[in-house]
């Protein structure tokens, strides 16, 4: 019995691994987390992941501001995580403020910000998030759908310009009617 | 006249160390090193903190607790509390520790504890590497060389490379992590945009991806063949292979010390006396690639 001690941490290792990367391959885990050597091997490491919630209806489509999303969801975005994120925006009443969402953000160069508004401006409006029930027809029930996302900022090399791209790596989208109150 | 009085230093400096080379004094130095690990890189829980600040406190006073497996199990038993609210958080090499601890406490059950720590430490780092080598190796955006490529233009922990070997600037480096930044900050799903990049970046990261793949599938191989083929009785050699050109780029000390105590638990050193000044000065280099005056100065120097 004694004999099989020294064997018994290693296979350990094999049995996490061997269910990360399952686990990695069948889920948005990413493949540097859980115990299955990874790391180095992708360059979608939880610090190349952002998360966001974007509100929609009739008005458009807004980010919903200071919603980074705690560690665990950038790592492993599972669906129950996502929905509930969603879930929590879309049944919130929303009023718009004025600014602008990017104030605070600093640039790396003066085009560049001018370069992103032109494209974006439109769905990054800044809004005010307050926990109230709203019901149909009550300010706020414009909002139609909420979207959590998880993306990783892909590097994209070409010969020619290297562009930072980003690839959804999960994304769940709750309509309102999912609320509980309507 | 100053040879002979260097020599001298050498060989009393050799004389103080030659003691710990003995198999029976093994534990003193792969355990010292592993408390090392668990004081200074483990996460900062709080059960974590105190359990192992005791345990190292009281193995301080009586050498003898680093033979017991309870001593050891309960350095386990306090690591896995300690991690277990944070386990899709912690790196690999925290999975690693916890084998670790788990091997060092089995080793004190067994007739040769010597020999049944080696066996596991070859069997841990052989595996883990082998883990390592096929995640790389069935990754397109590794074997592609992007995954290094945007380490080395985004990544701060290989932050003065690229302005030292090729033709970007280093206010060209920085404006890509600011840009990498903002990215990540706004978290927008639609937006891309162009960064600083040329020929020689991808060159080097190529050069990086396949080194790197190519040194962790051979620490693999070496350590996961038969121990006393050829093949085996090298792996001391490549692992310092290993450890000296990879954390000479990569600030991870974790990994490094944990190697480092590991090899330490399998190496010959009563035949080869080189292998524990080898490395004691892998441990030494991990350790200043980690230390915030170091790393400034050898990214400085564009390293």
């Amino acid at each position: 019995m004694r004999r099989v001690l020294p064997f018994l941490p290693p296979a350990l290792l094999v049995l996490v691994a061997v269910v990360q990367l399952g686990l990695a391959h069948t889920t948005p885990l990413t493949q540097w987390k859980l115990g299955g050597f990874g790391m180095f091997s992708t360059s979608d490491a939880p610090a190349a992941r952002a998360f966001r919630v974007v509100v929609e209806g009739e008005a458009g489509a807004y980010a919903v501001p200071g919603n980074r999303g705690p560690a665990r969801t950038l790592i492993w975005p599972r669906e129950a995580v996502l929905r509930e994120a969603a879930r929590d925006a879309v049944c919130a009443r929303w009023r718009l403020v004025p600014g602008d969402s990017l104030d605070g953000l600093t640039f790396p160069s003066a085009g560049w910000p001018a370069f992103y508004r032109a494209t974006t401006v439109r769905r990054q409006t800044d809004v005010d998030g307050v926990a109230i029930r709203a019901g149909r027809g009550e300010p706020g029930a414009a909002i139609e759908t909420a979207r959590a996302t998880v993306i990783h900022m892909r590097l994209d090399a070409r010969a020619d310009t290297s562009r930072l791209v980003p690839r959804v790596v999960a994304e769940v989208e709750v309509p309102r009617t999912a609320c509980a109150f309507l | 006249m100053r040879v002979p009085v260097r020599a001298g230093r050498l060989r009393a400096l050799w004389d103080g160390l030659a003691p710990l080379t003995a198999p029976e004094r093994r534990i003193d130095v792969v355990g010292g090193v592993t408390l090392v690990i668990l004081l200074l890189t483990t996460e900062a829980t709080w059960a974590l903190q105190i359990g192992t600040q005791v345990l190292c406190a009281a193995a301080l006073v009586d050498r003898r607790l680093l033979r017991s497996a309870v001593y050891w199990f309960a350095l386990l038993a306090v690591y896995v509390v300690g991690v277990s609210g944070v386990v899709t958080l912690i790196d690999n090499h925290e999975f690693l520790l916890g084998y670790w601890l788990l091997a060092l406490g089995l080793s004190r059950l067994q007739t040769d504890s010597t020999a049944g720590l080696a066996t596991s430490a070859r069997l841990l780092i052989g595996l883990s590497f082998a883990f390592a080598a096929l995640w790389k190796g069935i990754t397109p955006d590794y074997t592609g060389g992007t995954a290094f490529h945007a380490y080395l233009l985004f990544d701060p922990r290989f932050v003065g490379i690229v302005p030292a070997f090729t033709s970007l600037t280093s206010v060209e480096a920085a404006a890509n992590y600011k840009t990498y930044e903002t990215l990540v900050a706004i978290a927008d799903g639609a937006v891309s945009v162009p960064v600083a990049d040329v020929p020689g970046v991808r060159w080097i990261a190529l050069g990086m991806t396949w080194w790197t793949l190519l040194i962790e599938a051979a620490v693999a191989l070496v350590f996961l063949v038969p121990a006393r083929s050829a093949m085996g009785r090298a792996r001391h050699v490549v692992l310092l292979v290993f450890l000296f050109t990879t954390y000479a780029l990569a600030p991870v000390k974790g990994y490094g010390w944990l190697l480092v105590a590991m090899g330490l638990a399998g190496a010959p050193l009563d035949r080869h006396r080189a292998l524990l000044p080898a490395f004691a000065l892998a441990f030494v280099l991990v350790t200043a690639r980690s230390t915030a005056p170091v790393s400034r100065i050898l990214e400085a120097l564009g390293f």
